[in-house]
């Protein structure tokens, strides 16, 4: 069963059609990877499958359910959201942060629960991020913001994952270790999907790739044939990448 | 450096010392003596204590201490909701033309007499000018409900300018009476002298009022200073949250500046100073600004009244004192490339 | 970078500071310059130069009186002023009149100063009087620049004569102790010529004993602390009742028993603030009002 489903999405900014006409599915433990060149309508699909922003035509269902008509906090906890950019102009630590994550699940002035403690505790864990979890976020490096960013929608508990250019920032150990904590999250049964131009780093990783070019479907399937020689050449116009990315399948740190 | 828990409850104790000496001490007039048995006439109906003295405690100072500590609690819960909404830590109160337009209607009343009807027609009409020009500035820069950062930004900078231009031109015509433009003037500078229970009503109402607006959403807040699409993804509707709480922001700064004349600077300082003291988390910022707002208030006003009587000083004067060292220590924190 | 930039800006500073340092001081900004013909064309810049001159100067030697002259909120001569030039704050007025002497004082602009400076037009600056002797300087000054110094001598004389008649009448009124407020509450203190003005009609000024300058804001507080005997108000006359409401505003101010035995002496604006030999009148009125209401 489907539980991220797009139908024919169309959005258009200005007179440019960002997205146009995307149907897409995403189901639980697999890993997608949304990719595509610069300005291919990546980042506005994420946000039109979030449901933060409305389409022009085409509608997203989550659950079988529109998402649209879902109450806010009941969709916060199946659908968590990893932005690309830096999050907040004030000192909140590491911990404070992810702990924003457990809000779907508290009532208002309610204070934090066991179960909330140890959602947060383990998402800091599972990123790698105790050492620095109580350092206020301004005095992090990017990668280290963007792990407690991850964090914090770990902490949501939500089975759907949308991340917008995860691994911008990392450095290649941490990127990869990324890419394998999202890897091993998907095979737990979450259903993940990466808004990435990285395909090196994460083709080989995921069950399937969904190749954007234009606002359009370009391909989808497994990676080695939406990433098929043509299919980069026509996309990225670039010749000649290894389909299944520089670092092979089993590559382990 | 965060001081944390203990820091509201310091706080509160200072607040307390602080009203308590703002009772008593005066360079003139009655001290300690007569206003324990002013307070004492309260439990005991058989005490004696002149009409001369309750008229000191009781329609002077404590009113004017009421709106001292609900005035500066409001001005700093509206400046931290202002920057938290607005994701800027320099956003301040009058971002949206709020104290531009109590300013205006504060001036008009004086310039046009009304103000030797009633006590109340300053606040009033000074009220009234707030909310309009804060309307006019949402309506201004809304298309269909959005809550646009740079649309508001940019519509309340354009009535700032306007209304500030309409109060220049209001000015000139107090110059018919001398009386009336100096208190045009006093007015503008801001200041709690003689400030009587219809303000102190006025103030500690909408302190209450919008404050029990805002303090409840204290992780809403937090949530707001993330990106709109985060916020979104946590199960917060970003866009309808802070049109509410910069309402419930203007709201305060409203209730407060119709009161007090111009004096909104507190709202973009205290927040700063509250943060450096328990971070920017707000379930403990907002009391911690808010206790930090009254006592900063009280506390200025309180020199205000003994410093040395020849000095004039006025409470707007050593707010902005106090506060702009503050700001040249967040520029050299700035340029050490900290974060503000 | 910034460093030159700094010693730029210091050199330039620099020569400013020298340009205006070199400039020949006029010879009649000496203390005791008198022009060596009495000067036929005098313009009055200031309301004091006005009430002086139309005293002690042949009319036909004055061509210009400024503005406030004429305006009943400030002048005492308004009905003698209504056939002269009036010269507004601009500098420019003053020149076209042409005149061979400009009167003006403590708060004429610098740059009217400059100018006159400039075309060469003869000035004298009048003091901000603080005391009676400052006020007979005054005349005496404008006497000496016009080559009027017998008529001013009189004048002076008379002024002194006349409050030395206003203090004789002054038995009884000594138990006055008066403050002098407006709707801001601004009170007049030791070194202005209101305490003088009260010391002349033989009442005490309330603000000078307590310590207070020259000019000095209250708050509601002190006044109650202090309850004055009585409260001179500044008032254009037929404004009276919105002088009162706007200090009867200020909190705790209607139990002052002055308040409630409405002994709020209001005196004309511009008697009040006079700064000429008018001092006296005002004296004179403070006197018998407070004589018509008795004893505080």
């Amino acid at each position: 069963m489907n539980a991220l489903v797009a139908r024919d999405l169309r959005m258009q900014l200005g007179r440019r059609q960002i997205v146009d006409g995307v149907s897409m599915a995403l189901q639980p433990g697999e890993l997608v990877l949304l990719a595509g060149r610069n300005g291919a309508g990546k980042s506005t699909l994420l946000r039109l499958l979030l449901g933060v922003l409305r389409p022009d035509a085409g509608h997203v269902e989550l659950h079988g359910r529109a998402l649209a008509t879902w109450p806010a906090m009941a969709r916060a906890r199946e659908l968590a959201f990893v932005s690309q950019e830096a999050e907040t102009p004030f000192e909140f630590t590491g911990r404070e942060l992810v702990t924003m994550g457990r809000h779907p699940h508290r009532q208002r002035s309610q204070p934090l629960q066991s179960d909330d403690l140890a959602a947060i505790e383990r998402a800091l864990v599972a990123v790698d991020a105790v050492p620095f979890a109580d350092r206020p976020i301004t005095t992090l490096s990017g990668g280290e913001q963007r792990r407690i960013a991850v964090a914090r929608a770990l902490a949501t508990e939500a089975p759907l994952l949308l991340l917008d250019e995860p691994t911008s920032n990392l450095d290649l150990e941490h990127a990869l270790q990324l890419a394998g904590l999202l890897h091993e999250l998907a095979a737990a049964g979450r259903g993940i999907l990466i808004a990435s131009h990285d395909l090196n780093l994460l083709a080989s990783r995921c069950d399937r790739v969904v190749l954007l070019h234009a606002g359009k479907v370009f391909a989808d399937g497994e990676p080695e044939q939406a990433l098929a020689a043509a299919n980069v050449a026509a996309v990225f116009g670039v010749q000649s990448v290894p389909p299944s990315g520089f670092f092979p399948r089993d590559y382990r740190l | 450096m965060r001081a944390g828990r203990a820091c509201p409850w310091l706080l509160a104790a200072a607040v307390c010392v602080v009203s308590a000496l703002y009772l008593v001490w005066a360079r003139e007039g009655p001290g300690v003596v007569a206003c324990g048995r002013w307070l004492l006439s309260f439990v005991d109906g058989t005490a004696e204590v002149s009409a001369w003295d309750r008229a000191i405690f009781g329609e002077i100072r404590l009113p004017r201490l009421l709106v001292a500590l609900c005035g500066g609690a409001s001005l700093a819960l509206a400046g931290t909701v202002m920057q938290a909404t607005f994701r800027n830590p320099l956003a301040s109160p009058d971002l949206v033309g709020t104290a531009a337009g109590a300013a205006l209607g504060g001036a008009l009343a004086i310039v046009w007499q009304l103000a030797e009807s009633t006590v109340l027609a300053v606040p009033l009409a000074s009220l009234a000018g707030a909310l309009a020009v804060t309307g006019l500035v949402f309506v201004l820069a809304g298309s269909h409900g959005r809550f646009s950062v740079t649309s508001l930004l940019l519509a309340g900078i354009a009535l700032n300018t306007l209304v500030g231009a309409l109060t220049a031109f209001a000015v000139t015509f107090s110059f018919a009476n001398y009386t009336a433009s100096s208190r045009v003037l006093f007015w503008l500078m801001g200041g709690l002298d003689a400030r009587t229970w219809e303000h102190a009503g006025i103030t500690s109402i909408g302190f209450i009022a919008f404050g029990a607006l805002v303090v409840p959403r204290s992780r809403d807040l937090d949530l707001l200073t993330l990106r709109d699409d985060s916020a979104f993804s946590l199960g917060i509707d970003a866009q309808r949250t802070r049109r509410q709480l910069v309402w419930s922001a203007c709201g305060l700064t409203a209730a407060t500046v119709s009161n007090t004349g111009g004096i909104a600077f507190v709202g973009l300082v205290v927040p700063h100073l509250a943060r450096l003291l328990v971070g920017p988390a707000h379930r403990i910022l907002l009391p911690t600004a808010a206790l930090l707002g009254a006592l900063l208030l009280a506390g200025s006003d309180l020199l205000c009244r003994l410093a040395p009587p020849d000095a004039n000083l006025r409470l707007g004067v050593v707010t902005a004192l106090l506060g702009a060292p503050y700001f040249l220590f967040l520029l050299a924190r700035h340029r050490r490339g900290e974060a503000l | 970078m910034p460093r030159r930039r700094f010693s730029t800006l210091l050199a330039l500073a620099a020569g400013l500071g020298l340009t205006a340092g070199c400039r020949d001081a006029a010879p009649w900004q000496a203390p005791d310059w008198r022009p060596e013909r009495p000067p036929q064309r005098i313009v009055a810049a200031s309301i004091l130069a006005t009430e002086v001159l139309l005293e002690i100067a042949p009319r036909e030697r004055i061509v210009g009186v400024h503005s406030l002259a004429a305006d009943p909120r400030y002048s005492l001569v308004v009905d003698q002023v209504h056939d002269l030039p009036l010269l507004g704050a601009e500098p420019e007025q003053l020149l076209a009149v042409r005149p061979d002497l400009v009167i003006t004082d403590a708060f004429t602009r610098p740059e009217t100063q400059t100018l006159l400076e400039v075309a060469g037009v003869p000035m004298l600056r009048t003091i901000a009087p603080a005391s009676l002797a400052d006020v007979a300087t005054n005349i005496r000054s404008i006497g000496r620049v016009c080559h009027l110094d017998a008529a001013a001598n009189e004048l002076v004389h008379r002024m002194e004569r006349g409050m030395a008649a206003v203090q004789a009448g002054a038995d009884g009124l000594g138990v006055w102790h008066v403050c002098s407020l407006d709707g801001a509450l601004h009170t007049y203190g030791r070194g202005s010529l209101v305490d003088a003005m009260l010391a002349g009609a033989g009442v005490h000024n309330l603000a000078a004993e307590r310590g207070a300058g020259p000019f000095r804001k209250l708050d509601a507080e002190t006044v109650l602390a202090w309850c004055p005997d009585a409260v001179l108000i500044a008032a254009t006359p037929g404004e009276e009742e919105r002088e009162r409401a706007w200090l009867l505003d200020y909190p705790g101010l209607r139990l002052l028993p002055c308040v409630t035995r409405d002994r709020l002496l209001f005196v004309p604006g511009p008697l009040l603030g006079t700064t000429s030999h008018r001092i006296v009148d005002a004296a004179a009125f403070v006197q018998a009002a407070l004589r018509a209401w008795g004893h505080p």
